[in-house]
């Protein structure tokens, strides 16, 4: 499938605010194998969340946007993904992402997406901002290892 | 809990790293991680990335794929562990950009796929921040590409 071109600069704000709890960040942290005392104390005020962790909010924006495209999810691969971070994300933070399409290119036959999601929380404050390009295959493509020819 | 198994390569040096220590070409403390699909299941869960190439060889398969693979973040988070546990504090990341060059092929078996992490201080830039540069290979395979952390060290 192709996508249009015109949807470059649409933004989809994160359903509602995510509150950041305590034990989703351990949950995280364990799942990545890295249940370091920073993320899971229990005696900590604020532990903070792993690196990157800002995807769960990246992965909001990415289901607006399979939903306004109809892009089926299971033909979506990651090709890249940046991080940068004005400060880590706490325990207790309420933050929203706000996800904008920032190009989209055809090239063999995929269709390239570039996505940037500016986290911030509900007193405005900007967080930290995830940039993701992602490739979105056709039902005919065969070979989908990734590779960049 | 268990959490997915993983050794340090190398003995964790005492303390955090200084910035006036440093020099370019440093190595941190390589780590190997294993990775089963009961790890991917979790990761699932924890992250809410539910896509099925994560869980099922049919719709894998169905898409091109030899098997399942492991989500590209789980890799990109072990990586980070690289970086964190050489700096001590995860806070000092600002900065963390990877390029999934190849996927993570994981069996439905006991034994899973093994990731092997590097990495190694590139550039030593203003105010106190490092670059590091970040390798992992599975079956003797890049990963990851372009995989770079930037922090601000004391």
């Amino acid at each position: 499938m192709s996508i249009d071109p015109a949807v470059v600069g649409r933004t989809y704000r994160s359903p509602r605010p995510y509150d950041v709890g305590r034990e989703k960040v351990r949950e995280f942290a364990e799942s990545i194998g890295d249940p370091r005392s920073d993320y899971v104390a229990a005696d900590a005020e604020a532990p903070l969340a792993p690196p990157t962790f800002a995807f769960v909010l990246t992965l909001d924006g990415w289901h607006a946007i399979m939903d306004d495209l109809e892009i089926e999810f299971s033909r979506v691969l990651h090709v890249d993904q940046r991080f940068v971070s004005n400060r880590p994300i706490r325990v207790g933070d309420v933050i929203s992402g706000i996800a904008e399409i920032e190009s989209v290119r055809e090239r063999m036959g995929m269709s390239w997406l570039v996505i940037r999601t500016d986290i911030r929380t509900d007193q405005d404050e900007h967080v930290a901002s995830t940039y993701s390009t992602i490739l979105v295959r056709d039902d005919e493509t065969g070979d989908a290892t990734g590779d960049e020819a | 809990m268990s959490a997915p198994f993983a050794t340090t390569t190398a003995e964790q040096p005492t303390g955090s790293p200084r910035y006036a220590d440093l020099e370019v070409g440093h190595e941190l403390p390589g780590l190997v991680v294993r990775i089963t699909r009961k790890d991917l299941v979790r990761y699932a869960g924890a992250s809410g990335d539910f896509n099925t190439i994560h869980w099922s060889d049919r719709v894998a398969r169905d898409v091109g794929l030899p098997e399942v693979i492991a989500h590209g973040m789980l890799t990109m988070a072990q990586a980070a562990r690289v970086v964190t546990d050489w700096a001590g504090d995860p806070a000092a990341i600002t900065e963390f950009s990877v390029r999934f060059a190849k996927p993570v092929l994981v069996p439905d078996d006991n034994v899973g796929a093994e990731v092997v992490f590097g990495g190694r201080v590139a550039a030593l830039l203003d105010d106190n921040v490092v670059r590091v540069d970040l390798t992992a290979t599975c079956d003797g395979e890049r990963v990851l590409s372009g995989a770079r952390a930037f922090l601000r060290l004391s």
